[in-house]
């Protein structure tokens, strides 16, 4: 990356050593709060045996974690703002921590799903405090490019990382270390929080006036949303259930946007929307994920059930994915301050789309839609 | 596959972060990370609905089990695909964002700097106080 140039431009923090500390502090939290959503897939098989799931409740161990962390996201980065960001992320660190220990200790069902319910409400509070800590402190524009391209970068990896880490530990040592393993990072990450990131004291006095409804009404709302989105496929769509959970959690939704019209001091401003490009990221981002998930999902799936690969061979197929995400990632991080977002953002789906389509047609090995993959796993 | 999520990723995070003031950056964050979930399950809810749909109905009528599930996956990404592109198209028809200086925690809502947008300018980002 051309070096900024020096004359009337600020001081770069990103080029101290400091600096470069922060910035590997907070992608690690952003690293470890996506790991903890995808690495536990791999390790449900085993799990259903060890505690003698049913089948219906192995999947909320997975989705326990997708639920809550969606639910109290909005409340977190508010929070963040208005509370202190450095506050945020201890606290969520340390219950996500804790949650990690009596996932990884569980001796049955509702004690396991539990821990999973907490550990995402930790990570709300952790991932939106470290990205706002992030995008605070690299302020000037080349630091704030390259920070949020590692913090993108990371995101991107972590999917794939999560099936690789999962199928390793599983096969190798025990489903709990899926879990054990947060213990050493979040250790990491509080004592690097204290020296790293400066304690600030939130200007204005938050809580007088704090929207306590509108929290009420996106939490429970959002909470509706992704439970009805986890329970559908097995309920059913047009069942009358999922239906009227699907329209209480939209009305909710109404609600919460009507009440943000009239508070003085909202949840959410919605001239927060009036950004240029932050609304149409977010839907963009949305759609992008809707694509991406699924087909990691359906192959990995594929991969078990049709080719019926180990948990440690699905999870190295998913390297060469990750080797894809990291370069991608760097590609765009020098590509941005030149073009802009939008070139890139339009470019990659198709990128994917290619790759997908390569894949919906399924020939046998060719699965992973990746060369190296097909190259090392074909002799095997 | 992976280089075009990682494009999409840093893009995305770069758009939705890049004209922020910094009183706004956690709900702007928890916004963005919101929508990586909310797409996650949404897509997974859909898709795999579909993907099921049509393994269930192929097996019904006495497919091989591998090829039922195999055809079903294939219908699941296809859908997946339909998605990325109505991303690609939504993201062209977006503003381009470039991403600026940030004055530190700046406490007047005044002072943030305005993104430099390549597009139109018919909205110039304004904050009301209420």
């Amino acid at each position: 990356m051309a070096a900024i140039p020096a004359t009337s431009a600020p001081p770069s923090f990103l080029g101290t050593r400091r600096g470069k500390l922060t910035l590997v502090l907070l992608c690690a939290v952003g690293f470890i709060d996506l790991l903890d959503a995808s690495i536990v897939n791999i390790a449900l098989p085993e799990i259903r045996t060890h505690l003698g799931f049913s089948v219906q409740s192995l999947q909320w161990v997975a989705s326990a974690y997708l639920l809550t962390y969606g639910g109290f996201l909005l409340l977190g980065g508010r929070s963040a703002d208005l509370l202190g960001r450095r506050r945020l992320l201890v606290a969520g660190t340390s219950l996500f921590g804790i949650s990690s220990l009596v996932c990884g200790l569980a001796g049955s069902e509702g004690v396991l799903i539990g821990g999973r319910l907490v550990q995402g409400v930790g990570a709300a509070m952790m991932t939106p405090a470290a990205l706002s800590i992030l995008t605070t402190s690299f302020h000037t524009r080349g630091d704030r490019v390259k920070a949020l391209g590692a913090w993108g970068g990371v995101g991107a990896l972590s999917g794939a990382a999560g099936v690789v880490f999962g199928g390793v530990l599983t096969s190798e040592v025990s489903w709990r270390w899926v879990f054990f393993v947060n213990l050493p990072v979040v250790a990491v990450i509080l004592a690097a929080s204290f020296r790293l990131v400066d304690a600030e004291r939130p200007k204005a006095p938050p809580l007088r006036d704090f929207d306590t409804v509108g929290a009420g009404l996106i939490t429970s709302g959002m909470l509706l949303l992704v439970y009805v989105l986890v329970n559908a496929p097995s309920v059913g769509w047009g069942t009358a259930r999922t239906l009227g959970e699907l329209a209480g959690a939209l009305a909710l939704v109404v609600l919460f946007v009507f009440n943000e019209q009239r508070h003085s001091n909202p949840l959410v401003p919605l001239s927060l929307f009036k950004i240029k490009g932050l609304g149409a990221a977010d839907v963009t981002q949305i759609l992008a994920m809707a694509g991406f998930y699924t087909m990691f999902f359906l192959v990995t799936l594929y991969m078990e059930e049709v080719l019926h690969y180990s948990a440690i061979r699905a999870g190295l197929c998913y390297l060469p994915v990750t080797v894809g995400a990291a370069v991608g990632a760097g590609v765009a991080t020098k590509a941005i301050p030149k073009i802009g977002t939008r070139p890139l953002i339009a470019l990659s789906p198709r990128v994917r789309c290619w790759a997908l389509r390569e894949c919906s047609g399924f020939p046998g090995y060719r699965c992973t839609a990746s060369p190296i993959c097909q190259i090392s796993f074909r002799e095997s | 596959m992976g280089a075009g999520v990682g494009l999409v990723l840093v893009g995305v995070q770069n758009a939705a972060n890049g004209g922020v003031p910094a009183d706004k950056a956690g709900l702007a964050a928890s916004l963005i990370t919101a929508s990586f979930q909310l797409g996650g399950a949404l897509g997974l809810a859909i898709f795999v609905s579909l993907a099921t749909g049509r393994t269930n109905h192929l097996l019904a009528t006495h497919t091989q089990p591998s090829e039922a599930l195999t055809l079903g996956f294939q219908r699941g990404l296809l859908g997946a695909s339909i998605a990325l592109v109505i991303a690609a198209v939504i993201a062209l028809r977006s503003p381009n964002v470039r991403v600026v200086d940030m004055a530190p925690d700046a406490d007047d809502n005044q002072a943030w700097p305005v993104p430099v947008a390549s597009g139109s300018t018919r909205e110039a980002p304004h904050f009301s106080a209420g």
